[in-house]
Parts: C-alpha cells; sequence; structure tokens
C-alpha cells in the first residue's frame, strides 16, 4: 500500500508523537495496595475498640500495626507517580498530625480514651482510609465512592 | 478536501465528543467530594462541642477530633486531585487512541492495495 508523500508525513508524525503523549502522568492501578488498606482499615478500627484499656496493655499489637502502616506508606512513596496516595498515607501515620498516628500518640499519653471520642475517631480514620481507597479504586476506572458518605459522625 | 482535512476534522469532532463526556463526570465527582468533606465536618463539629461541653470528651480528645477534620479533609483534597489526576491521564490516553485511530481511518482505509 503507498500513501501520499503528505499523508505519509502526517502519520508518521503522529506516530512518533504517541510515545511521549502516553507516558504516564499518573500512576498504574495498584490492587495489592488496594488490599493492603482495606485489610489494614480493618485492623486499625479493630485495634481502636481496644483503646479504652491501658495503652500499655497493648503496645506490641500497636507497634505491629504502625510497622504495617508504614510499610503501606513506603510502598506507596516509592513510586514518583503516586504523590497523592503517597501524601495522603504521610498524613494518616504522622504523630503530630490527628488521625492514626496522632491517636495513637494520645492513647499513649493518656493512657486510655474514652468511648465517645473512641467512636468517633473509628468514624473518622474509617473516613481516611475510604479516601485512600477511593483514590486507589479511581486510578484503574472512574469510580463513585459512595461509602465515603455513608459514614461520618453526622 | 485534501486527504490531511479530513483527517482533521474527524479528529476535532471525535475529540470535541470525547472532551466534553470525561469533563462533565470528572468535574462532578470532585465537586461531590469537596461538598461532602466540608458538610460532614460542619456536623461533626457542633456534635463534638456537645460532647466537650457534657464531659464525654477531654480537651486533648476534643482537640484531636477538631484538628483530625482538618486531616480528613486534606486527604480528602488528595483524593479529588489524584482523581483529576487520573481522569486527565485517562482523556489523554483516549485522545491519544482517537488521533492514532482517525489517522489511520483516515490514511489507510479504503486504499486500494498497490
Amino acid at each position: 500500500m503507498k500513501l501520499a508523500p503528505f499523508a505519509r508525513a502526517a502519520l508518521a508524525l503522529t506516530l512518533a508523537l504517541a510515545p511521549v503523549a502516553c507516558a504516564p502522568v499518573a500512576p498504574p492501578p495498584n490492587p495489592v495496595a488496594q488490599v493492603t488498606a482495606a485489610s489494614l482499615k480493618a485492623q486499625t478500627l479493630s485495634l481502636l475498640d481496644l483503646a479504652g484499656d491501658p495503652y500499655a496493655n497493648h503496645a506490641a499489637e500497636v507497634d505491629a500495626l504502625t510497622a504495617r502502616i508504614d510499610a503501606a506508606a513506603s510502598a506507596a512513596g516509592a513510586d514518583p507517580l503516586n504523590t497523592f496516595s503517597a501524601r495522603q498515607w504521610a498524613v494518616l501515620r504522622d504523630p503530630s498530625r490527628a488521625l492514626y498516628g496522632g491517636t495513637i500518640a494520645l492513647w499513649r499519653s493518656q493512657g486510655a480514651l474514652s468511648p465517645a471520642f473512641r467512636d468517633q475517631k473509628k468514624i473518622q480514620i474509617g473516613r481516611a482510609f475510604d479516601y485512600i481507597l477511593c483514590l486507589e479504586a479511581n486510578k484503574r476506572q472512574a469510580t463513585a465512592c459512595g461509602q465515603i458518605e455513608e459514614g461520618g459522625a453526622s | 478536501m485534501s486527504q490531511f482535512d479530513d483527517f482533521l476534522a474527524a479528529a476535532k469532532a471525535n475529540l470535541s465528543a470525547l472532551g466534553k463526556d470525561s469533563f462533565e463526570g470528572y468535574s462532578d465527582q470532585v465537586k461531590v467530594l469537596a461538598q461532602d468533606a466540608l458538610d460532614k465536618a460542619k456536623a461533626n463539629l457542633a456534635l463534638w462541642t456537645g460532647q466537650l461541653a457534657a464531659g464525654q470528651l477531654s480537651q486533648a480528645e476534643f482537640r484531636n477530633l477538631v484538628q483530625g477534620e482538618t486531616d480528613l479533609t486534606e486527604i480528602a483534597g488528595y483524593t479529588a486531585a489524584g482523581i483529576s489526576q487520573a481522569e486527565a491521564q485517562r482523556l489523554r490516553d483516549a485522545v491519544t487512541l482517537t488521533v492514532i485511530n482517525t489517522a489511520l481511518d483516515t490514511f489507510l482505509t479504503s486504499r486500494p492495495a498497490s
């Protein structure tokens, strides 16, 4: 098959530019990250059920879960295109913030957490994980994240 | 009209249809996420103030919950931004594919083999 010179030039230009245009700006979907985040959400909420007890009684469980969350955060940060997920994990685990890391710090300093606080914090941290999961799900295809609207202290 | 003009016209039509659909869906979802986070923060503040007054929350716990809501809004923002980024990626991939397919259709289809 022969193409007119002009058509051939246009086609060559299109194909030459395609790899440049296809260079990814968003990270690829990661099913493992999604399963990990869902599992860590369940583990965190279970741990908060125990936070009415003295912190010392559960320090080993806290350390183990914190290590798993740190590993998930490191994995998210390993891909330079995964900036937004990495930032989410950083906020979640930061002891100077008020989600997972800050709640553990408060449990440690206060000794035990009140029932009202635990109930509210479970909803809040659950929503944080839901936002992380929502972003992960949307890397694969546009997905409405209705589960976030169902949770909440209101 | 030359083949190249045909190609430009077809690509323009395909791209405008593609861009319209994608941008409509994307902006709605981001809007819903942001509004949801703000609505929840407002309702939660009212609840926690009452719990603090009733002695159900310590001051440190109240402060932690309020700060947590701010942190949560930040995390929601990253989700919205990430969705935008992923949408932009998908749109760009689709645009690229559309341009290539249109080029192939225009230049290679129905041409007699020689």
